[in-house]
């Protein structure tokens, strides 16, 4: 039971570590938030998963708010993402590909 | 009548997960509580669609494929995150919805960011934005999609 708790607290800090290597080495905003966004996720539910493991007590409070985070977390980065997009939206959509063209004008 | 009932033993499973060591007191109480939320509801949401059970199964299948799609979005990320030459071509793609309620779309458009390489980036009407993070290797833009819109349409509609 405890060796099951730690391994899911492994997994998770492992995504969160990438997700912040993710950011830290994306280009952009919308390619940040993809990083950003998916590992943190599985992260965080990894982490609250073996932490009801590990405290049984807790546990459905803990799935509570893992499920909370799930509907939430996606919600923030298509707020984020929208923002950016508003801010230069025709450029964003005429070009094909432009976000590596003009890499330094999208922050 | 089938509303009411979903309503009351969805409340009365939160409040159980809340105060888990539950005493007689709180299962009391907790059941109460929920009795009279869900008669309120009753009352002031009268154009609520029927709960259909149908539906129930299919968002648990929508909730297991989510989450097996979500594991390989990660496995997906932590590759390109970690390749030293970051093989990113990043492109945005329009993909229309054939989904008619707002709850849907907004699960859709959830579901579609927590899928490999795609995240939703903006919801105007029917057209969904997609911003896909290796957009040279997209051959089917209807793809981007996954397999979640056939079983939100069996859910909501």
């Amino acid at each position: 039971m405890q060796y099951v708790g730690w391994f899911f607290i492994l997994v998770g800090a492992t995504f969160s570590f990438l997700a912040g290597l993710g950011i830290f080495r994306m280009p952009d905003i919308l390619n940040q938030s993809q990083a950003g966004t998916k590992a943190s996720t599985l992260g965080i539910l990894a982490l609250l998963v073996g932490f009801s493991f590990l405290n049984t007590q807790v546990a459905p409070k803990l799935i509570l708010m893992a499920l909370f985070f799930l509907f939430s977390s996606p919600i923030a980065s298509y707020t984020i993402c929208k923002a950016t997009l508003r801010r230069n939206k025709a450029k964003l959509l005429l070009d094909s590909n432009p976000l590596l063209k003009e890499g330094e004008q999208n922050d | 009548m089938i509303n009411f009932l979903f309503t009351f033993v969805s409340l009365f499973l939160v409040w159980t997960a809340l105060s888990y060591p539950l005493t007689n007191q709180e299962i009391i109480f907790g059941s109460v509580l929920s009795f009279l939320i869900a008669m309120l509801v009753q009352i002031y949401n009268k154009e609520a669609k029927r709960f259909k059970v149908k539906s129930l199964y299919y968002l648990l299948k929508y909730f297991v494929v989510f989450l097996v799609e979500l594991i390989k979005a990660n496995l997906n990320m932590a590759r390109i995150v970690v390749t030293p030459k970051l093989p990113i071509s990043p492109k945005i793609y329009e993909v229309k919805t054939e989904l008619k309620s707002n709850m849907a779309k907004a699960l859709l458009a959830n579901s579609i960011t927590l899928t490999p390489g795609t995240i939703s980036v903006d919801l105007d009407d029917d057209t969904i934005y997609i911003h896909v993070v290796e957009g040279a290797n997209v051959n089917d833009v209807e793809g981007l999609k996954g397999p979640f819109e056939k079983i939100l349409k069996e859910a909501f509609e």
